[in-house]
């Protein structure tokens, strides 16, 4: 995958919900988008895994344009991760993982291999076989994150992976994804409400803003990767919060008055 | 009201309202008609038109006395069961070991056709036809009390560990916690009581004949004239229909928490 | 100490409900041997079982009878009423044109249709089976549509980010999400059933446990008319804790 950039502008007759977007994400990054609740953060994630369609402006992944139909290799590039695990629960989390495999209709032991290794990583050997609802909600979460790498997608998509969770699991999954990340080198567009969450994860954060839906800052989160939960207590990055909050900040205010 | 609102309020009522009338129309159009134009015979299928004609004439010389022997019965049954049922599940509910004892029997009494007994009940209490309740009331009685207790049983642990945290007595445990949650799964026993209620009352009606809306079809039907058979089948349809909605509404205004 | 009174409790938890039937039918025995009942009104338990196992040849053909009158109507009818079920939540239209008289389906009991049904069909086992279809299909098709309904609209979007086609959404995960459902109305369909069948039998039929009640109350033999009634009790509740069975049996891994 090369360079992939996505321009978008969207306009509606009445609701604004995204208005003239323009995310550029490189390849194998991890880009975090930020913003008050209602600000359209899950419209993009939904306009870029094609549930739904943008009224104006075009997706280009790869060079190729996202269209009325998308070719199905360029389909499988994407993976999605929910805001809840959403498993099935008439199914054990090997099955649950393996289940888009066979969606899509990707056979074979190469493909076993990918679920085993997955498996491995998230370390749930010693519970694969069991049914969700004898699983822990961290282990779920997890459970979640991986069936959507079953399929050996180029580029996730998180719409809030982790927010019905406390803080204390979330940042440790949120460390937990970003150890996944660096075996396995996707790129992921994450959306969250949490800032530390963002910046914690992100190469790169886009700030919104509400009514109409739209980005007002690009902000390069210059800390190197591996990264760990103490970095939270670093300058920098309590710079960056403060940077990223005050924005929000202000336009809250603006829209207020 | 806001008139506004209420003209949406009625639109939406209209709006989910509509595809049901029209199918009913259009099926009772087609009826007449097929019957009409295929000249079917009357024993075989009455056009509807018929049915409601005959239904009227005859309901207040011959069918009302029936429908107020079903309803009688019917009502009996129902509601000395329902009571019964409560009470008898609050009590085996209070120990485990009551649970598994009774639960077993209880099973066998839901699951047994009552009308099995009735040749053998009628010889038993004569053609008196108020004890054709006895019957009605046991059906009933052991569905609620089946359904009730399994209701206090699935109460999350969650909800019992809260209420002694809370230094509940048994008393209030019961009906403040209990209670109140396992209502849910309490009406759905009352709705098939209704259902198993009219069954039963009706069962009882077709074999043990005499009166009652089930000797009616019985009756009509072997002077062929089925126009009427049709008729009361419909009116015993829309007496469990009436029946039901009272649970439903009942529902609604004890169970506002689901949904 | 607690083991011990775990392990005691155990078996008072087997024992519990046996000592409950002994209670009820030695009760029975009791009070009919020491009140004198006379042996046309009511039989002893032990009599019952007696002439059951007496008269087993006789009697066994006509429970067989009315045993494949509930098996035939009641595979008719569930087949039917989860067919129907899955046909009306197709479409939306239809749902809503359906459902208000579904509840009319669930609360007129359907063995009223029996002297119509004669009309049409005579005396035959036709008309027990199809009392037995028609009774079993509400229930089961009631449940089926709540299960359907009721699908998390997060499992159908997981679906669509997988761009599973309708057939994959039907199979794998409406189907599955809908099953516990389709069982509660299975297994009270059996009530139904055996209603059904035992009503359209006294209405109309001289074969089946039914008829055999009736004749045999008549004749003043109420032994052998309540070994009938015996043989009903433990098909009904065979038939119900079965279909119980294979619902635990599917449903207990989730």
């Amino acid at each position: 995958m090369k360079n992939v950039s996505k321009v978008f502008q969207t306009r509606r007759q009445t609701i604004h919900a995204l208005q003239d977007i323009n995310l550029n994400v490189p390849e194998k990054s991890i880009v975090g988008i930020v913003g008050p609740s209602g600000c359209g953060k899950s419209t993009i994630i939904r306009l870029l895994n094609d549930i739904i369609k943008p009224t104006s402006g075009d997706i280009v992944v790869d060079d190729y344009t996202y269209e009325a139909k998308i070719p199905a290799d360029v389909i499988r590039k994407f993976g999605f991760i929910f805001q809840r695990p959403n498993l099935l629960p008439w199914l054990t989390l090997r099955e649950n993982i393996q289940f888009p495999q066979k969606i899509v209709g990707l056979k074979g032991p190469e493909w076993d291999r990918v679920v085993d290794d997955l498996i491995k990583i998230g370390r749930l050997e010693d519970v694969a076989d069991q049914y969700p609802s004898s699983l822990s909600g961290g282990m779920l979460q997890r459970g979640g994150v991986l069936r959507a790498m079953a399929t050996r997608p180029e580029i996730l998509l998180m719409d809030e992976p982790f927010g019905s969770l406390d803080d204390m699991l979330r940042e440790q999954l949120d460390i937990e994804t970003l150890e996944i990340w660096q075996k396995l080198e996707q790129t992921i567009i994450f959306i969250t409400h949490n800032v530390r969450e963002a910046i914690l994860m992100s190469g790169k954060v886009y700030v919104m803003a509400t009514e109409p839906g739209r980005i007002i800052a690009e902000i390069p989160i210059d800390i190197p990767y591996p990264r760990e939960l103490k970095i939270i207590a670093d300058p920098k990055f309590l710079e960056y919060e403060r940077q990223i909050t005050n924005l929000i900040g202000e336009i809250d205010l603006s829209t207020i008055k | 009201m806001n008139p506004s609102v209420s003209l949406k309020k009625s639109r939406k009522l209209w709006h989910n309202a509509w595809p049901p009338l029209m199918v009913l129309v259009i099926i009772i159009l087609i009826w007449e008609f097929a019957v009409r134009a295929f000249d079917v015979s009357l024993v075989v299928l009455p056009p509807p038109s018929l049915i409601f004609s005959e239904t009227v004439r005859y309901f207040r010389s011959e069918l009302l006395e029936d429908w107020l022997a079903t309803i009688k019965i019917l009502g009996i049954g129902y509601f000395t069961g329902v009571p019964t049922g409560l009470v008898l599940a609050s009590l085996i509910s209070q120990s485990k070991l009551a649970i598994k004892a009774f639960t077993p029997l209880i099973t066998v009494l839901v699951t047994l056709p009552v009308m099995v007994i009735i040749p053998i009940y009628m010889v038993w209490v004569g053609y008196q036809i108020e004890y054709r309740a006895i019957p009605v009331f046991l059906n009933v009685a052991s569905i609620i009390t089946l359904n009730t207790l399994s209701g206090f049983i699935n109460v999350e642990t969650r909800m019992l560990e809260l209420a002694s945290g809370y230094g509940a007595s048994r008393a209030q445990t019961f009906f403040k916690f209990i209670l109140p949650n396992a209502m849910p799964e309490i009406f759905q026993g009352l709705r098939l009581g209704c259902t198993f209620s009219i069954l039963n009352t009706i069962g009882i009606e077709l074999i043990a004949g005499k009166i009652g809306m089930g000797f009616s079809v019985q009756y009509f039907s072997g002077l062929l004239k089925t126009p009427i058979v049709w008729g009361c089948i419909l009116i015993v349809g829309i007496t469990g229909r009436i029946m039901f909605s009272i649970v439903q509404s009942l529902e609604k205004r004890f169970v506002t928490w689901t949904r | 100490m607690v083991k011990q009174e775990n392990t005691l409790y155990r078996i008072a938890k087997v024992i519990a409900p046996i000592i409950v039937f002994l209670i009820v039918f030695g009760g029975l025995e009791w009070a009919i041997g020491h009140y004198d009942v006379p042996r046309w009104l009511i039989s002893k338990p032990s009599d019952t079982v007696q002439v059951l196992f007496d008269k087993f040849g006789e009697i066994w053909p006509n429970v067989w009878v009315t045993i494949k009158e509930i098996l035939i109507g009641y595979v008719i009818g569930i087949s039917l009423g989860i067919s129907m079920a899955l046909l009306f939540t197709s479409n939306r239209f239809a749902e809503k044109a359906v459902s208000p008289y579904v509840v009319f389906l669930i609360v007129t009991p359907q063995i009223i249709l029996v002297p119509l049904l004669m009309l049409w069909m005579g005396f035959g086992i036709e008309v027990k089976f199809t009392a037995v279809a028609l009774s079993s299909f509400p229930i089961t098709m009631i449940s089926t549509m709540t299960g359907v309904k009721n699908v998390s609209a997060h499992r159908y979007e997981l679906m669509k980010s997988l761009r599973a086609t309708k057939l994959q959404t039907f199979f794998k995960v409406l189907i599955p999400s809908a099953i516990p459902n389709v069982f509660t109305g299975m297994r009270l369909a059996t009530i139904f059933a055996t209603t059904a069948a035992v009503g359209a039998e006294l209405i109309s039929g001289n074969i089946g446990i039914g008829p055999q009640i009736s004749y045999y109350t008549e004749f003043m033999q109420v032994d052998i008319a309540f070994a009938y009634v015996y043989m009903m009790m433990l098909i009904s509740v065979l038939f119900y804790t079965l279909i119980g069975f294979i619902e635990n049996m599917i449903l207990k891994r989730r």
